[in-house]
């Protein structure tokens, strides 16, 4: 509206550091507030309400919600690799004991997932925890199965999958966890039976 | 409170519009011209104020073409200079013609009602930036015009500066905003031909 009317101008609260996800890389950028104007003739004269707040990258243009300044890939990584863990280690306890196959085949995943070793004095920290939890696999996946995109839900069931058959056939214990796990997860059961066959297959590299 | 506000942003711009005359002309000055030209432009506004939405979300406010805003800010200023331009040529200017005032509330009329109907038809889908909307408006008022909010802007500066008795100033403001108007429709266009 030319003679009467309202309009949206954006200002610059703040220049700020923060992880870029398009750029996947730390770039410099503008926290921006957009805030409605009361116009006569188009000129700005009675601020009126925040429209909203939002974060610009100043190498590619990016735009995206003021919380991408609380995102730390880090933290975001090592959290997950936590999460991964706990999952493998819920999954080599649901018969109710860790063997050394168990252990052994936790460790090497989390070598493969993160390049990291997992120290013996970590692994068994976080067994010690999962006892006394006394948390089942699918519960603690129900915990953190929110967020999860369709490849984490699978990773899941494959980290689960190999720490329980490392030291050969399923035990009860882990077949009865791993038969719920697809509920769990929200993972249709067809595709889950042909994600467990995939994974029971040897494997051509081995 | 609502009205109150709204009322007190119509006295405003009854000020605003009004300063040159205000500062500028002896009481005994002011004739039927004025009184028009005011109660005109203020009609503008009022049908303009009821018949807008104000934007409140972020997605709403978020701007397609700054070229186009930059341009309509320089329209509303050149408009409102239009304005005032044209009360000081009355003041200081021959005495108007009454069927130059006659054609010119004529013009300020015809223009406030392409707006009103234009910015009724399109709804909140009537903004000052340009942007493509999912369908072309084909019903109501753009059946015969592609562009009648344009127009009606044209034909309210234009108008006003007339029904004033100020011929310079309309000149003046139809050679500015002519051009300016026929780039708006041409973007429009190619916009929603894109």
């Amino acid at each position: 509206m030319i003679i009467w009317g309202s309009r949206g101008l954006t200002s610059v609260v703040e220049s700020t550091q923060f992880h870029c996800p398009q750029c996947s890389a730390n770039r410099s950028g503008n926290l921006k507030q957009v805030r409605n104007f009361f116009t006569l003739y188009f000129i700005p004269l009675i601020p009126l309400n925040v429209a909203g707040r939002f974060v610009e990258c100043t190498s590619c243009g990016g735009t995206f919600a003021e919380e991408i300044l609380s995102y730390d890939p880090e933290v975001e990584q090592q959290e997950t690799n936590s999460h991964l863990l706990r999952v493998m280690v819920m999954a080599a306890l649901a018969d109710g004991q860790m063997d050394d196959a168990e252990r052994g085949e936790i460790q090497k995943q989390y070598m493969e997932l993160t390049g990291l070793p997992i120290p013996a004095a970590t692994l068994e920290q976080e067994t010690e925890l999962a006892h006394q939890s006394k948390a089942d696999l699918n519960s603690y996946v129900g915990k953190i199965a929110g967020d999860m995109s369709p490849h984490g839900k699978a990773l899941v069931v494959k980290l689960a999958f190999h720490t329980m058959s490392a030291g050969g056939d399923l035990q009860p214990g882990h077949q009865a966890q791993l038969a719920k796990l697809s509920t769990t997860l929200g993972i249709p059961q067809d595709q889950y039976v042909e994600l467990i066959n995939h994974l029971s297959e040897p494997d051509p590299d081995a | 409170m609502k009205t109150l506000a709204w009322l007190s942003l119509h006295l405003i711009h009854g000020l605003i519009l009004t300063l040159p005359t205000m500062v500028l002309a002896p009481s005994s000055a002011i004739d039927w011209r004025y009184i028009w030209f005011m109660i005109g432009v203020l009609i503008a506004a009022i049908l303009e104020s009821s018949s807008q939405h104000i934007q409140f979300d972020l997605l709403e406010v978020k701007i397609h073409d700054p070229l186009a805003m930059r341009v309509a800010s320089f329209v509303g200023l050149l408009l409102l200079l239009g304005f005032w331009a044209a009360q000081i040529e009355r003041l200081f200017g021959d005495s108007p013609d009454f069927w130059m005032s006659l054609l010119g509330a004529a013009g300020l009329a015809i223009g406030i009602a392409l707006r009103i109907v234009a910015i009724r038809t399109l709804g909140k889908s009537f903004v000052s930036d340009i942007q493509a909307y999912n369908t072309v408006v084909r019903t109501g008022i753009y059946k015969w015009f592609r562009h009648p909010s344009e127009i009606g802007l044209l034909l309210i500066s234009i108008g006003a500066a007339l029904l004033l008795g100020s011929p310079h100033t309309a000149i003046l403001g139809a050679l500015l905003l002519t051009p300016i108007s026929l780039w708006r429709m041409r973007r429009e266009d190619l916009t929603l031909a894109s």
